[in-house]
């Protein structure tokens, strides 16, 4: 299976729509046709090879392909949309809505991800919808809105809106997060390292709960965790998961 | 009546062995691995589940503790047991695994249960349902959760339900692989009294039970009740094996040699063929190691003259090496 990598050769001076730019209709693709592939952006009528280096490599022929972004795309939105197999790699930063309605195969950002990890565009109601998404940095706001499945790990921080409108699938943030967390939670999990206060008029109080699952999920020190349910204010009954180990913020 | 046991070249322990074979069948296998928050919970647990499964004759599942897992063996890092299960049919088997896991496993205080077989879909595509039948308990509060992973070198995506509980959850595999294997290897000890007979047989079955992907699903490991197929009795498909039943002898077409007066039969069933050798190896040489020639008159082996099950395992093939 081929290994993509496109190295950015010099900066972007407008946003660019990588939405069309999918992986496993990439795959398949010789280095030329890479290069000639168009986006879209405010900048009419540029193309891959304008800002990117393309290399094409060929290895195991049973593992998945693999896209592989080098260089700081702050400035590249969509990266990932309707992801379905295959692992991308950025290596720097990344616009908005990456991961939008994924549904399969993985994304890892080595850096900071804009807003909109994992959340659906345009007028779709569904957000992420499988697949794995990883940041290793801080990500923007609404990280998993209306997210369906999938698991989304932010080692950072995390902004506004954090699981808001959240229906199932796991979030796990590393960092600080923003206002107005999984506001309408439905279902799904969301795992906090640093406690928060959760507004009593949307969640139960948090609850000591015996579970093997905390392990299985990775939560380190699995005996100090603790959770609340909601967004009540909703019926819903989604999970948020946080180390009883004092308030970092309100 | 036979007085000597027949074609006997090989001997451990100045035990006889004769040369003939166990006669084994294909099977549908599982293995599942039950956890809990400690050891007294987990065994209980599983003694509850592996209960009134020795034979397919009746139980409709031959199930049994393979070997006991350290907290670091498994996905929980709780103490736990691998379990494995065979059934002649797929149906059977998926109709009592979720039935005994609900009622014997769900019931425990933290117990939760996974898949010993490794490799969802794409490596096993027949599955046996867990948490796929019993999430329904959660009464709609049950979380299906999908976690990517890697076990035992193979990445995949498992779903676990979670179900709600009064001691918190109860967690579980959506479902679990189910393989081909295969039941009924055995091995034959006929003692000189029943304390010798005992004796060969704990120790067999002591050399036995730690083996990886082998079960001996009767109580204590052996039967006392060895049957034939067939019985003067219309409704019954099985009845006692006459020929090595001491009290019979005279009376019947016996195989025991002079000097048996109790035989005990141990009955294995494995993930495969060399599994279930290994163990037929293993226990019959720490039997005749245990009793030697005075507790045993020898040792052999039941089968239906290799018409009815298509895996043989000769017994003088198995022990190549073992004999004193």
């Amino acid at each position: 299976m081929n290994q993509i990598t496109l190295t950015l050769q010099n900066a972007l001076t407008c946003p660019v729509d990588f939405s069309q730019v999918r992986l496993d209709q990439l795959a398949d693709k010789s280095e030329d046709e890479i290069y000639r592939t168009e986006l879209h952006s405010d900048a009419p009528g540029i193309s891959i090879g304008d800002h990117w280096k393309v290399a094409v490599e060929t290895y195991d022929d049973q593992a998945s392909p693999r896209l592989v972004l080098q260089g700081d795309h702050a400035m590249i939105h969509r990266l990932g949309h309707q992801h379905r197999g295959g692992d991308i790699l950025i290596e720097g930063n990344i616009g908005a809505s990456c991961g939008s309605c994924m549904t399969g195969g993985s994304i890892f950002v080595n850096g900071d991800a804009g807003d909109g990890l994992g959340a659906p565009t345009g007028s779709r109601g569904v957000g992420m919808n499988g697949g794995v998404l990883r940041v290793t940095g801080n990500a923007g706001d609404f990280v998993g809105h209306r997210m369906r499945r999938g698991e989304i790990f932010v080692e950072g921080n995390a902004g506004d809106g954090l699981a808001s409108w959240q229906v199932a699938g796991t979030i796990h943030v590393g960092g600080k997060i923003g206002r107005n967390v999984a506001f309408g939670m439905r279902r799904g999990t969301l795992i906090l390292e640093n406690e928060i206060a959760l507004p009593t008029s949307r969640f139960t109080e948090s609850v000591e709960l015996h579970s093997p699952y905390k392990t299985i999920a990775g939560l380190a020190s699995p005996e100090h965790w603790r959770v609340c349910r909601g967004d009540r204010s909703i019926g819903g009954i989604g999970e948020v998961w946080m180390p009883a180990n004092g308030l970092s913020q309100a | 009546m036979t007085n000597e046991l027949k074609n006997e070249p090989l001997k451990i322990a100045g035990v006889p062995i004769e040369a003939t074979f166990a006669e084994a069948f294909d099977m549908k296998a599982t293995r599942l691995i039950l956890t809990a928050a400690d050891r007294q919970w987990c065994d209980e647990a599983a003694a509850a589940m592996c209960g009134f499964g020795t034979s397919v004759i009746a139980c409709g599942l031959e199930i049994a503790v393979e070997r006991t897992l350290s907290p670091s063996e498994t996905p929980d890092g709780r103490p736990g047991v691998a379990i494995m299960a065979f059934a002649v049919s797929s149906n059977e088997m998926e109709k009592q695994i979720p039935r005994r896991a609900g009622q014997c496993v769900l019931t425990c205080p933290t117990t939760a249960l996974y898949a010993g077989i490794y490799g969802g879909r794409k490596w096993h595509e027949k599955r046996i349902p867990v948490g796929k039948s019993l999430r329904y308990f959660g009464d709609g509060m049950q979380i299906s959760k999908v976690i990517r992973q890697t076990r035992e070198g193979i990445e995949q995506s498992v779903r676990y339900w979670r179900i709600p509980v009064m001691d918190g959850e109860f967690v579980c595999e959506h479902d679990v692989p189910r393989i081909d294997a295969i039941g009924g290897g055995n091995f034959i000890l006929l003692g000189r009294s029943m304390e010798s007979a005992t004796k060969a047989c704990r120790a067999a079955i002591d050399a036995i039970r730690e083996m990886p992907g082998v079960i001996a699903p009767f109580p204590g490991g052996a039967t006392r009740s060895g049957s034939k197929v067939g019985s003067k009795y219309p409704a019954l498909f099985a009845s006692t094996n006459e020929a090595f039943c001491p009290s019979l002898k005279g009376l019947v077409d016996s195989q025991l040699p002079d000097g048996v007066t109790a035989v005990l039969e141990v009955v294995l069933d494995g993930m495969n063929f060399d599994s279930i050798a290994a163990a037929m190896n293993s226990g019959i040489t720490a039997a005749c190691d245990a009793s030697g020639s005075d507790g045993l008159v020898g040792v052999t082996a039941g089968n239906y003259g290799g018409k009815l099950g298509r895996h043989h395992f000769h017994l003088a093939e198995i022990l190549k090496g073992a004999s004193s």
